[in-house]
């Protein structure tokens, strides 16, 4: 049997999809196939792999509620299209009998509408007349302006002395709150600071009396030592000394005796 | 054979027009299509796209369908495309979702094994449950589409070899094959990642 027919008979055993002779005939083989036999356990542990991944819970959006969908192409819709195309026709019909909208050409061949009657609007100024208007008008806004900057600069004048007085006054406050508190600062770090060099003398001095009564008594045995030494030394002299006459004296003896 | 039935009798009034047979069909469709393109796309935004695509190309066909008994491997049919025709696509222009890139906001305040879903039984098994479906994810990205397709129709949809055959335009025989080989594709995968049986039974 070919490499392909195996494998195929392999899924089919997996899957159970087997007709119950096949099945039959397969199971024998896998008795006496062992690799075959291992095959299949191998797929079987792959399938119970991938079996561990379970499903997402999912549930459609509210929007697959379908809609109903119109017929568009059905012959009621279509009168339903033109009934709904006359109304609406007839609704401005009304609409514009009720506000006399008017739709005309006059005598220049213009197009016009209108709510109401026409007017004729047209009235001829030459281009002189359009210059004195526009200068007058030009004249009158530089007046405004102007009256309008000198009120303005009259009220920043007045906003700016006051301003200045309370700036000044907030600064005055501030120095002498300043001056205050550092007086006061002052005040607290010169009575502390003396307290503190009160108590550094007093240590001073106790730590240097301790040290001259120590020094002192070092001195004394020292002398002492020294006086000690001097007694001992003198001892050991005159034990020389005497020494010395003795063997002056034997020596004086014995020549005497030869 | 009921539940089939039921299907049936759903995709005739369907095909009469029945929008509410249609919404029906939807709901009773809807997660075993998503999650077919779920775990095609590894993906939750893909996937609920091709699936939106796929049911509003059934609304659209449903009336071209002759056999209703083969609505089925029909639907199972669109998707397959949908995702295919969507692979074609993202191959053709590469994109990196913000998403992907960032954790999302449930994420990062909370661990995988306190929103992943179902709850088990406890924190560790959870954790290592969500694991193993990252792991099972990322190898099956790794397969051929072709592999993939099947594996996914057999081994998740629960589809028979005919019908998966029906659906691919393929024999039956070229689905067996394509299975066997993605198992064997899929066996040195997990292996690559560490992920044997015998370390699963440990864990569970």
């Amino acid at each position: 049997m070919k490499t392909e027919e195996w494998q195929a008979k392999l899924m089919d055993y997996l899957y159970d999809e087997m007709a119950p002779h096949e099945k039959l005939a397969f199971e024998q083989e896998l008795k006496e196939n062992s690799a075959l036999k291992e095959e299949l356990r191998l797929l079987e542990n792959d399938q119970s792999t991938l079996s561990k991944w379970e499903d997402e819970p999912a549930s459609a959006p509210p929007f697959f509620q379908v809609y109903q969908k119109s017929e568009s192409k059905n012959k009621a819709n279509g009168l339903k299209w033109f009934m709904a195309v006359a109304a609406s026709i007839i609704l401005l019909m009304v609409a514009a009998r009720l506000t006399e909208f008017n739709v005309n050409y006059n005598a220049d061949g213009k197009f016009q509408l209108a709510f109401g009657h026409f007017e004729n609007t047209a009235t001829e100024i030459n281009a002189s007349q359009v210059e004195d208007l526009i200068s007058k008008s030009l004249a009158s806004y530089d007046e405004k302006m102007e009256e309008e900057r000198a009120l303005e600069r009259q009220d920043l004048k007045n906003q700016l002395i006051a301003s200045q007085d309370n700036q000044k006054q907030l600064v005055n406050n501030y120095v002498k709150a300043l001056e205050d508190k550092h007086a006061q600062l002052m005040q607290v770090y010169w009575t502390e600071n003396t307290k503190q060099q009160q108590v550094y003398m007093q240590n001073l001095l106790t730590d240097f009396a301790g040290y001259m009564e120590e020094q002192r008594s070092e001195d004394l045995n020292y002398i002492i030592a020294k006086l000690e030494l001097m007694e001992t030394d003198k001892e050991l002299f005159k034990l020389e000394t005497g020494e010395i006459i003795n063997s002056l004296a034997n020596n004086t003896e014995n020549s005497r005796a030869y | 054979m009921q539940a089939e039935a039921s299907v049936n009798n759903l995709v005739q009034e369907a095909q009469g027009g029945n929008n509410d047979a249609v919404g029906q069909l939807v709901q009773i469709w809807y997660p075993r299509i998503y999650n077919y393109a779920l775990k095609y796309f590894s993906d939750a935004d893909l996937a609920a796209e091709a699936t939106q695509n796929t049911f509003i190309a059934m609304h659209g066909h449903i009336g071209s369908l002759k056999d209703c008994g083969k609505f089925k491997s029909w639907l199972y049919t669109i998707v397959a495309n949908h995702c295919r025709q969507e692979s074609r696509n993202r191959k053709k222009s590469k994109w990196l979702s913000f998403d992907t890139l960032l954790p999302k906001k449930e994420e990062s305040e909370s661990p995988a094994w306190e929103i992943s879903k179902p709850a088990y039984l406890n924190p560790e098994s959870s954790f290592l449950q969500s694991e193993l479906k990252k792991t099972l994810q990322k190898c099956l990205q790794q397969l051929s589409v072709d592999q993939r397709e099947v594996l996914i129709m057999k081994e998740y949809e629960g589809l028979k070899f005919r019908e998966i055959a029906e659906i691919l335009k393929v024999s039956e025989n070229t689905v067996k094959s394509r299975l066997y080989y993605a198992f064997t594709h899929m066996r040195k995968l997990l292996e690559q990642e560490n992920i044997t049986q015998k370390n699963i039974r440990y864990e569970d």
